[in-house]
């Protein structure tokens, strides 16, 4: 069953562990990798996407770029050196926080 | 998708006042949702369209009430993003105001008092002019504010305005300079004076200005590099 309340404090880690993998991303897209890797379960609003792409880039953490594709603009994203050490810092502290959730719902 | 169907979606969102920087990317997204509907539930423009204005009602409806600062109606989610950016650009403010304030009274503890004055005078200088420079520099670059006043063409443009209202208010600072420097070293060398109190507090808030219209300046220029091929589809006034 879907809650999507439970991946309300974990957006900003997805989006940046998408823009290690991905290098640069735009904004539909980061939407749906996400929905297609979870296959369905995290449907992430643009209400909460676009404010938090948007204070990550007045952070310094992600940058943009704009690119003309088939006559239109798009504005893509990509990982400042900080966002890449600070993605690095938050995977390593959210596979904690899931290994001592696991070891607690596994007793 | 056809040219008259993405000009429908473009004016669909400038009638929601979206900040050209944002509206670029949201056109983006709306293309492409649109795009994605029409293909998997194989239907025409108009529905796909309709259905996408829905899924976007929360956050592009504006509020009930008009309790903001703000002389354009702005939408939920033009708000939260505003929001967020300020609180950034705040924080960035008071670090670099900080560093830049205990740079220039660090003076105090290498320099006698006429040394003190001129390290002072010369950071008070750089700090007073670091806006003014850059604002005349690229002059052309601010003016397409004035030249595309139907829109806001990024949040930051709110802020160029205040270059030119705080300068005549700082410009005393370093046109009293000696009185100022001499106040202010009596005041780090321990003679505490309400006039020395009110002298710093001027002190520390332009620096505060200065800083804070650097960094709006630089992201209003790094947003506009990234707006000017979209002023094409705009109208001039």
């Amino acid at each position: 069953m879907k809650n999507n309340s439970l991946y309300k404090g974990t957006l900003q880690n997805i989006i940046l562990k998408l823009l290690s993998k991905e290098v640069k991303m735009y904004g539909y897209q980061i939407t749906q990798r996400a929905k297609e890797l979870t296959e369905g379960e995290l449907e992430m609003t643009e209400g909460a996407l676009y404010p938090l792409l948007h204070k990550l880039e007045a952070d310094g953490i992600i940058r943009s770029e704009i690119q003309e594709i088939n006559g239109r603009n798009r504005k893509y994203y990509l990982l400042t050196e900080k966002g890449k050490k600070q993605q690095t810092t938050q995977e390593n502290e959210m596979r904690s926080y899931l290994f001592n959730l696991k070891t607690i719902f596994d007793i | 998708m056809s040219e008259s169907q993405i000009r429908q979606i473009r004016n669909y969102l400038l009638s929601k006042n979206l900040p050209i920087d944002l509206l670029i990317e949201i056109e983006d997204h709306f293309t492409m949702q649109i795009g994605e509907i029409m293909q998997n539930e194989n239907i025409n423009f108009d529905t796909a369209f309709y259905k996408v204005k829905i899924l976007w009602e929360n956050e592009l409806s504006f509020p009930k009430y008009r309790i903001q600062f703000n002389l354009n109606d702005v939408t939920h989610f033009v708000r939260k993003i505003n929001r967020n950016i300020f609180k950034e650009t705040l924080k960035k403010t008071f670090l670099y105001s900080t560093i830049i304030g205990l740079l220039s009274f660090s003076g105090i503890f290498f320099f006698p008092e006429n040394g003190f004055r001129t390290f002072t005078f010369i950071v008070f200088l750089v700090v007073f002019l670091a806006p003014l420079y850059r604002y005349v520099f690229r002059w052309n670059d601010f003016q397409l504010v004035r030249k595309y006043d139907r829109y806001v063409l990024t949040y930051y443009q709110n802020f160029i305005l205040i270059v030119a209202g705080g300068s005549g208010a700082f410009a005393q600072i370093l046109f009293r300079h000696n009185e100022v420097s001499q106040v202010l070293y009596k005041l780090l060398t321990g003679n505490f004076s309400g006039e020395g109190l009110f002298v710093l507090l001027g002190s520390l808030m332009m620096i505060v200005w200065s800083v804070f219209n650097v960094i709006c300046q630089r992201k209003y220029l790094d947003q506009i590099s990234k707006v000017k091929p979209y002023l094409s589809y705009l109208k001039e006034s």
